[in-house]
């Protein structure tokens, strides 16, 4: 046989041929491009805007103004960092954003949205959270097997960049890494092993820290006692200062409760309960007050369960930034940054949010808590 | 015809072939597909001058090309090369070892000269097209054209014994 350029051509088309491109709608793609446009235009506003911000601050720092006086937003005060560490591979990412796009978890300046992410660590994770000095991240892995499998996973990225594997699941796993850096508490709703657990930030058998009490069933067959069901707990959540963790607990559509207990699993108490679906949870770096999501839009209530009000924000997953001021959040499966009463919202990442290539059913949550909690070096965040 | 049906028009016609374009450049299904995206985005919002231009799909060629060469750039992106046909997720759609051979010997070639061949023989473009898209010399798109081919051909001569013949086409 003989192989001449007509053959290698028809070889090549061959080859392209047995590419099968996955469904994609043309109408997603002039989404996309939309949000292009706009993006380019709030860059174009930006610059002129910045160049005028300039201007403006000038003259308020000479006229000595306290802008923050005059701001709308209450915000919750920054707990300042006592010493730093040495923080390795996150030693460029003080005060940036991560977030995981399917590829890799990034992470991209806050101040500067525009320029090009770095990589934090390869692969398919989400990011949950920090060590308050910044040395270990809590990140959710996924390893995609085919249409209807995948491997769930917790895994702790330390800062001389090895990743400790220290829980598995069969679903999606949320979970939060302790202040200090030493454990973490995570639950899996959908395993059939309810509540929430603990285990060392090192790796080590998991332990049951907390099981709600069973709920009646809300849809009992008639004329019969209501059957008793566990209820699921969802985004369990340090405090900052590591002495109490907030979560949900409840189930799928039938409703929830915004729960806080002491970080040993004990003195569990609702502060609220909310109808229908919930959407990320947060505490503000002050440790008094929470934010999340719901159905119904964006809440902050005190830890006490006071001044539930909701926010302006237009998404959810949310989360505040360190000095409260700014609101990251998640639409469209983006992620998005805004001033604290939703307004000046920025497009933060530009591949969707979440497992990536992962077929629809095995998709989990897309949700975003990478304040890295050091401070912004060389300029104001 | 508004901005968004024209577009979308274009892109149910155009999708499939650009995505395919996109696999061969960068050799990995997934990534093609953020390649696509990133240069319809591009698309969409020069349309109004692409579409002036009367070549839309020269401008959506170029914005293939240009989002391939930015992912290349990045350096957490960076192409790896499988060591063998198995590694690469897309060879697993080919049909037979031929075209997997096939396969891994487009993926092992220069960039530059697997840029010229897609152009020149997946697309179809002339030599002036295909220089004009990549801005490179008629001249270096005949040599590229030349060795690419020649390159592919002892890849298939080295795994199936074959006798190899030059064509005249280059």
């Amino acid at each position: 046989m003989s192989i001449n350029d007509s053959d290698l051509i028809e070889r090549l088309q061959a080859v392209a041929d047995g590419f099968e491109m996955p469904f994609a709608s043309p109408a997603a793609d002039a989404l996309r491009g939309r949000r292009r446009v706009r993006r380019n235009r709030a860059l174009v506003t930006g610059a002129a805007a910045a160049a005028v911000a300039v201007v403006i601050g000038l003259t308020t720092t000479l006229a000595g103004q306290d802008r923050a006086s005059n701001d709308p937003v209450e915000q919750p005060t920054q707990i300042e960092q006592s010493e730093q560490s040495d923080t390795g591979i996150f030693a460029d990412v003080h005060g940036w954003l991560v977030y995981g796009d399917g590829n890799g978890i990034w992470a991209v300046d806050p101040g500067r949205p525009d320029q090009e992410p770095k990589l934090v660590a390869d692969g398919a994770g989400q990011p949950l959270g920090w060590s308050s000095d910044g040395t270990r991240l809590l990140i959710a892995r996924v390893g995609i097997e085919g249409a209807d499998e995948a491997t769930f996973g917790l895994a702790v990225l330390n800062a001389d960049g090895t990743e400790t594997r220290v829980a598995s699941g069969t679903a999606y796993l949320g979970g939060s890494i302790s202040p200090d850096g030493s454990h973490v508490i995570y639950s899996d709703p959908f395993s059939g092993k309810p509540g929430i657990y603990t285990v060392g930030a090192d790796g080590g058998t998991p332990r049951l820290l907390h099981k709600p009490d069973p709920r009646p069933d809300p849809e009992p067959a008639p004329d019969e006692e209501p059957a008793m069901f566990d209820r699921e707990t969802y985004y369990p959540v340090f405090s900052p200062d590591g002495s109490q963790i907030a979560y949900f607990d409840g189930h799928g559509d039938w409703g929830h409760r915004l729960r806080v207990m002491n970080a040993d699993g004990t003195g569990s108490r609702t502060l609220y309960e909310s109808e229908g679906h919930i959407n990320g949870l947060a505490w503000a770096s002050d440790g008094q007050r929470l934010i999340f999501g719901n159905d119904d839009g964006t809440w902050r209530i005190g830890i006490d369960g006071s001044g539930l009000t909701r926010m302006d924000v237009p998404g959810g997953y949310p989360d505040w930034s360190p000095d409260g001021s700014r609101v990251l959040f998640e639409r469209a499966r983006s992620l998005y940054l805004a001033r604290a009463d939703g307004t000046q919202a920025t497009e933060i990442s530009d591949a969707p949010l979440g497992w990536g290539s992962a077929p629809p059913k095995l998709a989990g949550a897309r949700w975003s808590r990478g304040w890295n909690p050091l401070p912004l070096e060389g300029r104001e965040g | 015809m508004d901005v968004d049906e024209a577009f979308t028009t274009y892109v149910a016609h155009r999708r499939l072939q650009l995505f395919r374009t996109a696999c061969l450049l960068c050799g990995d299904t997934h990534q093609a597909e953020d390649i696509v995206q990133d240069a319809l985005a591009r698309l969409y919002a020069a349309w109004p001058r692409a579409s002036r231009a009367d070549n839309i799909d020269a401008y959506a060629r170029r914005a293939i090309i240009n989002s391939h060469l930015n992912q290349v750039r990045r350096p957490w992106r960076r192409e790896r090369v499988a060591a063998t046909v198995g590694e690469s997720p897309a060879a697993a759609h080919l049909a037979t070892e031929n075209l997997q051979v096939m396969w891994s010997a487009i993926r092992n070639l220069p960039l530059g000269q697997r840029k010229v061949v897609v152009l020149r023989h997946y697309l179809g473009l002339t030599v002036e097209e295909t220089a004009a898209d990549l801005g490179i010399s008629a001249g270096t798109v005949k040599s590229q054209t030349s060795d690419a081919l020649r390159a592919l051909r002892r890849a298939l001569e080295a795994e199936f014994g074959t006798s190899v013949r030059e064509g005249e086409d280059a």
